[in-house]
């Protein structure tokens, strides 16, 4: 039974969390970690270093094997289906792909982020959407400076414009909590950069909770504070982002562990 | 020395089987034999069991001639007529077609592994399917004569429960397809699982979706022409009499008739395929 919580404002409590894939993989061994409402938390680590199933977990969209999340109050582990919706609806999610639904309006992709909370089939299409969920979108899109592109197909604006909707999406869903995954992985440098300006400016301006992994360590150092570090499945570092050496970050993209290389760095 | 001796001779020294000229034939396993003998057996039993006789099959050119020279010219007294059974197999092609689409569009969502809401129900539903579409089309329409009586009805009832069959496979085939990315971002906006389908599955597949639906309808034609020959309405009807009494120059003026719409039907899918796809899909890649 899902338990409710209101120990002091931590929004996300992740104790002795652990995944195993069915392919026989450990993406993920004893995780333990919270985060404050309104803290900004840069999830960093190299490719299958299991930050993505980590961040996917406070959601259940990727199941976890033993251990326990807790969620906004609410325990994700043993929620059931209809829980597990409330809360889906108070986390807001910026994706790696994008993950618009290219052949629809931009409108649309932006009210369909409304859809938890306001399930009318009206709201399935931007054209029969109601008029308050319209005119929201609208104001999502003015936000993100799209609201020109409403009209146009999701898949006619470029990867920037289209992860800067998907911020929109977002927005409408008015979500507690916002997990990014590598928002800007897939954009050039200047469009990346204007992603992650709006999306630090967005979560600031309306507190909300920021958790988003990133594997480039010139925007970890740009936009982190407080930074969070896998390795191999394993919390490897939990610390500001000032505590760190330069050696350390790129430490987790080689073999050797954090210690290794801070021993290996005094020794010098 | 010659090079090619050394060659000649290291390779001897080596290992001389690894480097022999692969054979031109081998003979075949065992059980590709077997197959092909058994078949090659049910094909000579059969053909001892038909009693065919060849004074018959002699008489065929002739015969096909009688029916060249008395088919010209095709016989267009009956014009208005047929055109009318000529429309009405239009009519319960586009029906048939329609009530197939409609239905084949819940049936795929069911049967589609990764929108099943229920993963038996999704065997049940892939197998339904199956069943639809082994049954060839001329059976359902005696099976729907048989249960409404002779005329078109019994017809839209056949194509429709062949779209079905043929469409539903299609369509679920392409929701297995899609990509997986927006299905999971609406999911993690907290929407139902039918507004995920709507909002997500069902535009990511609605150019996919048409473009079956268009050769449905273009085999339902072709289909429907036929059906009549079992009672079950259109053009067909007029066909079975017309060799039957030996109007042959009827049956050429049906026969042109049905060419000429199934030619147009054809035509239209491609023109309606190629607006939606764009000139840049279809212009050549290699």
């Amino acid at each position: 039974m899902p338990q409710s919580d209101t120990t002091g404002s931590q929004v996300i409590r992740v104790a002795g969390l652990n995944k195993v894939y069915s392919t026989g993989t450990q993406a993920l061994k004893d995780i333990n970690f919270t985060a404050t409402a309104g803290e900004t938390v840069v999830l960093l680590g190299a490719n299958g270093s299991g930050k993505s199933t980590l961040q996917k977990c406070f959601n259940r969209l990727v199941e976890p094997t033993s251990g326990t999340v807790k969620v906004l109050d609410t325990d994700v582990t043993s929620a059931n289906k209809q829980q597990l919706k409330t809360l889906r609806r108070q986390v807001g999610m910026v994706h790696q792909r994008i993950n618009l639904v290219r052949e629809l309006s931009v409108l649309t992709n932006v009210v369909h982020g409304a859809l938890g909370r306001a399930p009318s089939p009206r709201n399935w299409l931007g054209a029969t959407a109601k008029p308050e969920q319209r005119d929201e979108a609208m104001e999502a899109l003015h936000r993100v400076g799209l609201a020109h592109t409403a009209g146009k197909r999701a898949e006619q604006l470029s990867g920037g414009q289209q992860q800067r909707v998907a911020i929109a999406r977002m927005l409408m869903q008015r979500p507690k909590i916002v997990l990014a995954d590598e928002p800007v992985a897939a954009l050039d440098p200047h469009a990346g950069r204007a992603v992650m300006d709006m999306l630090w400016e967005i979560t600031e301006e309306q507190n909300l909770t920021l958790v988003c992994t990133l594997h480039q360590l010139e925007l970890a150092r740009a936009y982190g504070s407080r930074i969070v570090a896998l390795r191999e499945g394993h919390l490897d570092i939990d610390t500001h982002i000032s505590q760190l050496a330069d050696r350390q970050l790129e430490g987790l993209y080689t073999s050797n562990s954090t210690e290794q290389v801070v021993l290996e760095g005094a020794g010098r | 020395m010659n090079p090619l001796d050394a060659t000649t001779t290291a390779g001897s020294d080596i290992d001389q089987t690894a480097d022999e000229l692969p054979p031109r034939f081998t003979f075949p396993k065992w059980t590709s034999v077997a197959i092909g003998l058994f078949l090659l057996a049910l094909a000579i039993n059969g053909l001892i069991r038909m009693d065919i006789s060849w004074e018959r099959m002699a008489e065929g050119p002739a015969n096909i001639w009688d029916f060249v020279t008395g088919a010209f010219p095709p016989n267009l007294e009956r014009a208005p007529n047929l055109a009318e059974a000529m429309l009405e197999t239009l009519e319960m092609a586009l029906i048939g077609t329609a009530i197939g689409v409609v239905l084949s569009v819940p049936a795929a969502v069911l049967a589609a592994q990764n929108t099943t809401p229920f993963g038996p129900v999704g065997v049940a539903m892939r197998f339904m399917l199956t069943v639809l579409r082994s049954i060839p089309e001329l059976v359902w329409a005696l099976i729907f004569v048989m249960a409404v009586g002779l005329g078109p009805l019994a017809g839209i009832f056949a194509i429709a429960v062949d779209v079905v069959g043929f469409a539903g496979r299609f369509f679920a085939e392409r929701i297995e397809e899609v990509e997986r990315g927006p299905i999971d971002a609406l999911r993690s906006t907290g929407a139902t699982g039918i507004a995920v389908v709507a909002s997500a599955v069902m535009p990511a597949s609605f150019a996919s979706f048409t473009a079956t639906s268009l050769y449905c309808l273009e085999k339902a034609i072709r289909g429907a022409t036929i059906l009549g020959m079992v009672g079950a309405g259109g053009i067909g009807m007029e066909l079975t009499p017309a060799f039957t009494l030996r109007q042959f120059d009827t049956a050429l003026t049906i026969i042109l008739m049905i060419l000429v719409v199934v030619f147009l039907a054809e035509q239209l899918s491609s023109l309606v395929r190629r607006k939606m796809l764009g000139s840049d899909q279809l212009q050549r890649a290699v």
